[in-house]
C-alpha cells in the first residue's frame, strides 16, 4: 500500500509542473521563456570561455551548434534566433585580425544560407571573406543592400573590401550609392525606438512649454541632399521654453540646421537664424554652427535653445534643415 | 473482493491520470509550437485569456459530441465538400509553424458530384487560423479545371462576434467599386464531418487582377506580421521595398524588381515634407481611388492597412497608379462617436490632412450615405441570415469560436446570436447616421476684422466654403484678395490669390477651407502601449486663414456654407484664435486655369517631353517634328483638326533616330478627335512610371474619334498603336502600314474599326486582350503573324472584311469569340486557328464564320480539344481543306455570298 502511495505520489510529483502549467498561460510563458534564455545562457558562457584566449576556432565550433540548434526548432525567424544573433555579435565585436574572422566563416556561411534575409550576417560574412573572396564577399553586400540600402555597416565593408582588393570602381560604386540611399532601416529586437526602428525618414519635435510639460509631433518627410522645410503643426498654442528634434537617422548623418520659423494663428511670429539658436546633441558632435554629426544607432537628440528671453507662443514651427551623409573614404569619388 | 475493486480503483485512477498527464502535455507542446516558435507571435491569441488548456479541451470535446444531437437539420448556406486524407493532415500540423505552408494532395466534391484533385493547406499566419481543430483553409485547383477563372480560394473560420462582419466588410468593399475580393459564406465539410460557418474569400494573385478588368501587373503584398516579420529590420512597410512580396507580377519585368515599388516610397516620403513631390504623389496615387479606399474605412469604420500589416497595393504601370486593395476588414459599428478621418498608413497620413483630399473624400462618403449605399447593402444581406443561423446550429466548433476570440457565451446560443444581430444593425446604423450628420453639420467657424484683413477660423470636420463677407460701404474698387500663405501680413510673392464676387456691399469669396488634422501628438510618457509616432489618429483643429484685401474693409456680417452640403449661415464674430494652416491644408479653388484651351503653333520641334495638361489645338498642317526619345502627353481634351489637303504630321526630327510616343491618357480626355493625322519614325516611353509601349498610346481614354489615320514605321516597342483600359474608340477611314510588331493592340477596351488597312504588320494586325470590338470593310494584309488576334477573354465581330496573306487569319483563344460575318480569307497560311494558351481563361476560344469566302491553296483551318470553329453557309473548295476534329463546316452553299469585297483594294499613296 505504502509503495503504491508512494508511486503515486512520486508520479504526481513529477507531473505536477504540467498539472500546474496547464491551466495558467501566465505559468506556460513563464516555462517557454526558459526554452529561450538557457540556450543563450550556455552558449555565451562557452563563447566567452573561448574569447579569453581569443580561441576563434573554438568559437566558431560553439556559435556553429548554437546555429544547428537554433535551426533544428523551426524554420526561418524563431525565438532562438535573436539569442544566436547576440551571441554571434559579440565574438564578431571583439575580432581584430583577418585571420580571425576567417575562423568564423563555417558558421557565418550557414548562418546565411539559413537566415538569408539577415543583414547583420551578409555583414559578417562579407568581413570574413574579404580577403578570401572578395566578389563573393560583395555579392552578399549587394544583398544586403537591398534588404536595407541604408546601413552604414554594408557600405562601410563593401569600401573596406574594394580598396584592400584595388577594387576602384567598386569603391566609387558603392559610395554613390551610399550617398543617397534612404529606404529600410534596422531594427533592434530587442526594443522599439521612438520611431520603432532608424532609418532615414523619421523626425520629431518635442516641445517644452514652460511648465515643463512636453509634446511630442511627428515628420516622415526626411529627405537626404536637399534644404527642405519641415513643418510641424501642434494641435494648440503653445508657449516655448525649448525644443528637442529627435532624429531617428543612422549613424554618419551630417544634419545642418539653417534657420527656424515660428508661427502663430496663420502669422510668422518668429524666423531664427542658427546664430540666434543653441544647440546641444545626445550622442553626437557639432562640427560647426548648426551642424550636428549622428554617430548612435540609438536616435539622435538635439536640444534647441532660442537667445530669446521672451517665451514665445507658437502652433507651427517650419525648420529648414540639410541632412546629408558623412563620405567613409576619402578615396577618390567618395 | 475489496482488494480486487481497490487494485481496479488504482489501476484506473492511474490510467485516468496519465491520461491527463499524456493530454496536458500534448496541449501545452501544441500551444509551445503554435504560439512561442516564432518571435513575434504571443499565445495569448490563441488560447483564451484564462488559459486553461484542459477546460477548454473538454468543452470542446464535450460539444463535438453531444452536438449532433440538438443541431437543425435543415441545411442553411451552401455546402462545401472538401476530402483530406488523413495522412496530409498529419504532415500539415507536424511541425508547426515550419508545415502549415505545405501544399497537401486533397479533393473536393465539384457540381457534377464527382471528386476532382486539388492541393490545401493551412491559411494565415496568425495561429488563430490553424492551431485549433477548425481551420482556415486554403485550397488550389489544378490550372485546367479552374472554377469561374478562380484558382486559389480561401476557407476563413469566423474570429468576430458577429460571425458575419468580415465577409459584409469585404463585399461592401466590392459593391462600393473598390478592387475588392469576391467573398461569401458557406458551410463546409471536411471529410464529410461538419465544421460549418465559413467566409469563403478569393484569393489575391493574377487571376484576381483578369477577373476585375486589370491587366497582369505587380500585385504587392506587404505584412510585417506574426511569421511573415522580418527579423532586424525596421517594420515600416512603407519605407523598404524589401518588406514586399509579389502576389502577381509584371511580366514585362522581371519578379525580383522592385523599382516600381521602390520610386513610390520615396515619393511617399518625399511628400510629406515638399509640396512638388506631394503633386508627383498626387498623380501616382490617385485621389479618386484613395479617396474612395478612405472613404470605404470610415463607413466600415476599419483601420487595417496600417503601417506593418494587411497592405495589398496594385502597381499598374499602364495607368501609372498605385491602388490600395482591402483586406482582412470587417465592418465594425458601435454606439461610440464614429471617426471620420484617420490615416492608417504612411500615405493616407499624409492624404488626410490635406484638404484637397478630403474634399474628395467628403464628397464620396457624403454620396454613399444620402444613396443609402450601406442600408440598402444591409438589407440585401440580411436576407442571409436564417441560413447562416442553420449553419451556426449546425457548427460543433463553438467553443473553440469562443475561447480563441475572447467572445463571452453571448453569442453561444441562437436567440443571443439574433440579438447580436439586431445590435449589430443598429450599430451600423447608428454609425452611418452619426457620420452623414457630422458632414451635413452647419459650418463651424468664426471670424474677425480689422483695417485690409480679415481673419476667418475654421472648425469641426465639414469644410466651409463660399464666405460672405457683408460690408458696411459698397465695395466696387476691390480688386485683389489674398491668403497670407507665408503668414507676413502683407500681400507678397507666396500668398495666394483668392477668387470672389462682389454683389452690391457684399464680398463672396470663392473658396473652400478646413480645419487642420493633426496628426495627435503625445506626451512622451503616453509612447507605449503601441502607441508610436507613426500613429495616424488626427485631432481636428480650429484653423486659422488670414485674408488679406487690397483696402480696408468695414465687416458688419459673415456668412458661410457648408462646403459639402451647401447649406448657408451666419457664422460668429469673436476675437478666438486658431492654430496656423498646417502645410496640406489649403484653400481650394476652382482652378479654371485648366479648362482654358491653347493651340500648338503651326510648325513645332519638341526637344523634350511635354505634358499636356490644358486642352489642346493642332490646326490643319501642323508639322509637329520629335527629337530623338522624346514624347508629347496630352491628358485634357485634344482635337487634331487636319484636313484631306492639310493633315497634321507627327515625325522624326533626326531621320532615323526614332522618338518616343504621342499619348492621350486619362478620364479627362473624353471627348478628343483626330482627324488627318498622319505619323511616323515614333517608338514608345516611360514618362512618370507609365509605359507608353506604342508610337500611338491611347490609355484610359473614355471616348475618342480617329478619323482618316496614317501610321508608318515605328520602332523598338512592340506596338504602332496600343488602347488600353479605354471605351468608346473609334478608327474610320484609316491606313496603318509597316508597324515594328503589332500594329493595333486593345488591351481591356471597346472599339469600333471601319474602313481601315493594315499592311505589312511585323506581328498581328490587330491584337486583342480582354476587349470588345467591331471590324467593318478593313483590310488586314501581310501580317507576319495574325491578322486578327481575338485573345484572353475578348469579344470580336468581323464584318465585310478581307483578311490576305497573313500567318494566321483570325485566332481565337483563351475564352474568346470571333464571330465573323460576309468577309474574305485570302491566302492566309492558317485561316482559322482556335485554342487554349493561357490557363487561366480554363477554355479555349471559338470562332464563327457565316457567309464567307475561304481561298487558299490549302485551307488550314485548326481548333483544339477546348475550342470550338464553325463555318457556315460559306464558300470553301472542299478538296482544299485541312481542318482539325473540332472544326465544324455546315451547309457549305456555294455561290450564294452576299459579299466578296474588292480583291483588288491597293494601299493608298502614303507620305
Amino acid at each position: 500500500m505504502a509503495k503504491k502511495a508512494l508511486i503515486f505520489v512520486i508520479i504526481l510529483i513529477m507531473s505536477s509542473p504540467i498539472f500546474l502549467a496547464v491551466n495558467s498561460s501566465v505559468r506556460r510563458s513563464l516555462y517557454f521563456l526558459v526554452t529561450k534564455v538557457v540556450p543563450k545562457s550556455f552558449f555565451i558562457t562557452n563563447v566567452k570561455r573561448n574569447l579569453i584566449h581569443r580561441d576563434f576556432d573554438a568559437v566558431n565550433v560553439w556559435l556553429s551548434r548554437y546555429l544547428a540548434m537554433t535551426k533544428s526548432f523551426s524554420k526561418g525567424n524563431n525565438t532562438l534566433l535573436p539569442g544566436l544573433i547576440d551571441v554571434a555579435e559579440f565574438a564578431i565585436k571583439r575580432v581584430r585580425f583577418n585571420g580571425e574572422m576567417e575562423s568564423l566563416l563555417p558558421f557565418l556561411s550557414e548562418m546565411v544560407k539559413n537566415w538569408p534575409e539577415l543583414v547583420e550576417s551578409r555583414v559578417w560574412l562579407a568581413r570574413s571573406l574579404g580577403s578570401l573572396r572578395p566578389k563573393e564577399a560583395l555579392k552578399n553586400l549587394k544583398i544586403a543592400e537591398e534588404i536595407s540600402s541604408v546601413d552604414e555597416r554594408i557600405y562601410r565593408e563593401a569600401i573596406n573590401i574594394s580598396l584592400k582588393n584595388g577594387l576602384g570602381h567598386e569603391v566609387e560604386k558603392w559610395c554613390a550609392k551610399y550617398k543617397s540611399s534612404q529606404l529600410g532601416g534596422p531594427h533592434n529586437f530587442h526594443y522599439d525606438t521612438i520611431f520603432e526602428g532608424t532609418g532615414l525618414r523619421d523626425l520629431a519635435l518635442e516641445i517644452i512649454n514652460e511648465q515643463g510639460v512636453s509634446k511630442v509631433f511627428p515628420n516622415s518627410g526626411l529627405q537626404l541632399n536637399e534644404t527642405r522645410d519641415y513643418s510641424f503643426s501642434t494641435d494648440r498654442l503653445v508657449l516655448v521654453n525649448n525644443l528637442k528634434l529627435h532624429l531617428g537617422i543612422v549613424p554618419g548623418v551630417k544634419v545642418s540646421l539653417k534657420e527656424m520659423r515660428f508661427f502663430q494663428a496663420g502669422k510668422l511670429k518668429k524666423v531664427f537664424a542658427i546664430k540666434d539658436l543653441l544647440l546641444s546633441s545626445s550622442h553626437g558632435f557639432l562640427s560647426s554652427p548648426g551642424t550636428i554629426l549622428s554617430v548612435d544607432r540609438n536616435p539622435e537628440t538635439v536640444r534647441i535653445f532660442t537667445k530669446e528671453k521672451e517665451k514665445i507662443g507658437v502652433d507651427k514651427v517650419i525648420m529648414k534643415i540639410r541632412f546629408e551623409k558623412l563620405p567613409m573614404t576619402n578615396a577618390a569619388g567618395c | 473482493m475489496f482488494h480486487f475493486r481497490r487494485v481496479y480503483f488504482f489501476l484506473f485512477f492511474l490510467m485516468s491520470l496519465f491520461s491527463l498527464i499524456f493530454v496536458s502535455g500534448k496541449l501545452i507542446y501544441k500551444e509551445f509550437r503554435s504560439g512561442y516558435t516564432n518571435p513575434f507571435q504571443s499565445t495569448y491569441s490563441i488560447y483564451s485569456e484564462h488559459g486553461n488548456l484542459l477546460k477548454n479541451w473538454s468543452l470542446e470535446h464535450l460539444e463535438r459530441f453531444f452536438g449532433p444531437f440538438r443541431e437543425r437539420k435543415e441545411v442553411g448556406l451552401p455546402i462545401e465538400k472538401i476530402y483530406i486524407p488523413e495522412k496530409s493532415i498529419t504532415h500539415l500540423m507536424e511541425k508547426v509553424p515550419d508545415s502549415i505552408k505545405n501544399w497537401k494532395k486533397a479533393y473536393v466534391l465539384n457540381n457534377k458530384g464527382s471528386l476532382e484533385k486539388v492541393k490545401v493547406r493551412a491559411r494565415g499566419d496568425n495561429p488563430l487560423n490553424w492551431a485549433n481543430e477548425k481551420k482556415s483553409w486554403r485550397l488550389k485547383r489544378k490550372k485546367r479545371l479552374l472554377k469561374e477563372r478562380v484558382r486559389i480560394v480561401n476557407y476563413i473560420v469566423p474570429q468576430e462576434a458577429q460571425l458575419i462582419s468580415y465577409h459584409l466588410g469585404l463585399k461592401l468593399a466590392k459593391t462600393i467599386g473598390l478592387l475588392s475580393a469576391d467573398t461569401s459564406l458557406v458551410e463546409l465539410f471536411i471529410n464529410d464531418k461538419n465544421y460549418g460557418l465559413y467566409t469563403k474569400a478569393e484569393h489575391f494573385d493574377e487571376n484576381f487582377l483578369r477577373n476585375n478588368g486589370r491587366m497582369p501587373v505587380n500585385f504587392y503584398k506587404g505584412e510585417q506580421y506574426n511569421s511573415e516579420r522580418k527579423m532586424m529590420l525596421n517594420p515600416n512597410l512603407f519605407n523598404n521595398p524589401w518588406l514586399w512580396r509579389k502576389v502577381s507580377t509584371f511580366n514585362q519585368l522581371k519578379k525580383e524588381d522592385f523599382s516600381d515599388l521602390e520610386s513610390f516610397f520615396d515619393l511617399v516620403r518625399k511628400a510629406e515634407s515638399g509640396k512638388k513631390d506631394f503633386t508627383l504623389l498626387k498623380e501616382t496615387a490617385r485621389f479618386e481611388d484613395w479617396a474612395l479606399f478612405s472613404a470605404y474605412q470610415t463607413l466600415a469604420q476599419n483601420w487595417s492597412g496600417d503601417n506593418h500589416h494587411n497592405n495589398r497595393v496594385v502597381i499598374d504601370p499602364w495607368k501609372g497608379n498605385v491602388i490600395p486593395v482591402p483586406i482582412d476588414s470587417a465592418l465594425n459599428a458601435s454606439f461610440k462617436d464614429p471617426i471620420i478621418d484617420y490615416g492608417t498608413n504612411s500615405i493616407l497620413k499624409i492624404y488626410n490632412q490635406s484638404s484637397e483630399f478630403l474634399f474628395t473624400k467628403h464628397k464620396i462618403l457624403l454620396d454613399l450615405l444620402r444613396k443609402d449605399v450601406i442600408g440598402k447593402f444591409i438589407k440585401s444581406e440580411s436576407k442571409e441570415l436564417s441560413k447562416v443561423k442553420n449553419t451556426w446550429s449546425r457548427d460543433h466548433h463553438k467553443q473553440q469560436f469562443l475561447f480563441s476570440n475572447y467572445i463571452d457565451s453571448r453569442s453561444f446560443e441562437e436567440k443571443e446570436l439574433e440579438k447580436e444581430w439586431e445590435d449589430y444593425f443598429k450599430k451600423i446604423n447608428f454609425t452611418k447616421k452619426e457620420i452623414q450628420k457630422k458632414l451635413e453639420m452647419s459650418p463651424v467657424a468664426s471670424w474677425y476684422s480689422k483695417r485690409k484683413k480679415l481673419s476667418l477660423v475654421v472648425g469641426g470636420v465639414q469644410p466651409v466654403k463660399d464666405i460672405e463677407i457683408l460690408l458696411k460701404d459698397n465695395m466696387r474698387s476691390l480688386k485683389v484678395v489674398y491668403w497670407d500663405k507665408d503668414g507676413d501680413g502683407v500681400i507678397s510673392k507666396e500668398d495666394l490669390k483668392i477668387p470672389f464676387d462682389v454683389v452690391g456691399k457684399r464680398v463672396i469669396i470663392r473658396g473652400l477651407f478646413y480645419a487642420n488634422r493633426i496628426i495627435e501628438s503625445f506626451y512622451p510618457k503616453s509612447l507605449k502601449n503601441g502607441n508610436n509616432l507613426a500613429n495616424g489618429s488626427f485631432e481636428i483643429v480650429p484653423t486659422q486663414f488670414n485674408l488679406i484685401f487690397d483696402q480696408h474693409i468695414s465687416v458688419k456680417e459673415v456668412l458661410a456654407r457648408n462646403g459639402l452640403t451647401g447649406i448657408r449661415t451666419s457664422i460668429v464674430n469673436n476675437s478666438k484664435n486658431g492654430v496656423s494652416p498646417s502645410l496640406f491644408n489649403e484653400p481650394l479653388f476652382s482652378k479654371d486655369a485648366s479648362s482654358i484651351w491653347m493651340t500648338l503653333p503651326l510648325s513645332l520641334k519638341v526637344q523634350e517631353t511635354t505634358i499636356f495638361d490644358r486642352p489642346v489645338k493642332i490646326l490643319p498642317g501642323t508639322i509637329i517634328e520629335m527629337a530623338p526619345g522624346v514624347s508629347l502627353l496630352f491628358k485634357n481634351k485634344l482635337i487634331v483638326g487636319g484636313n484631306k489637303e492639310l493633315p497634321v504630321l507627327v515625325k522624326e526630327l533626326e531621320k532615323g533616330k526614332p522618338w518616343g510616343t504621342f499619348a492621350i491618357h486619362g478620364n479627362k480626355t473624353k471627348g478628343s478627335k483626330f482627324s488627318h493625322l498622319h505619323i511616323k519614325g515614333g517608338s514608345g516611353a516611360l514618362i512618370k512610371n507609365v509605359r507608353y509601349t506604342s508610337m500611338l498610346s491611347i490609355h484610359e481614354v473614355q471616348g475618342l474619334e480617329m478619323d482618316n489615320l496614317k501610321l508608318s514605321h515605328n520602332h523598338i516597342y512592340d506596338d504602332m498603336v496600343h488602347i488600353i483600359y479605354s471605351k468608346n474608340i473609334k478608327i474610320r477611314d484609316s491606313e496603318f502600314f509597316n508597324s515594328f510588331l503589332d500594329t493595333i493592340d486593345i488591351d481591356i477596351s471597346k472599339a469600333n474599326i471601319k474602313n481601315v488597312k493594315i499592311y505589312n504588320s511585323g506581328n498581328d494586325g490587330i491584337d486583342l486582350m480582354s476587349s470588345d470590338i467591331i471590324v467593318e470593310n478593313s483590310e488586314i494584309k501581310n501580317s507576319k503573324d495574325k491578322g486578327i488576334s481575338v485573345g484572353e477573354g475578348s469579344l470580336s465581330k468581323v464584318v465585310k472584311t478581307i483578311l490576305r496573306n497573313n500567318g494566321i487569319g483570325i485566332e481565337s483563344k483563351d475564352g474568346s469569340i470571333a464571330t465573323i460575318n460576309d468577309s474574305q480569307f485570302i491566302g492566309n497560311k492558317v485561316q482559322l486557328n482556335a485554342y487554349l494558351k493561357n490557363w487561366r481563361y480554363s477554355n479555349g476560344g471559338n470562332i464563327i464564320v457565316r457567309k464567307s469566302l475561304f481561298e487558299s491553296g490549302n485551307n488550314i483551318i485548326s481548333s483544339d480539344h477546348w475550342s470550338k470553329i464553325k463555318v457556315i453557309n460559306s464558300k470553301i473548295d472542299q478538296n482544299k481543306i485541312k481542318k482539325s476534329k473540332n472544326v465544324k463546316i455546315l451547309t457549305n452553299i456555294l455561290g450564294t455570298l452576299s459579299f466578296v469585297g474588292d480583291k483588288t483594294m491597293k494601299p493608298s499613296e502614303f507620305f
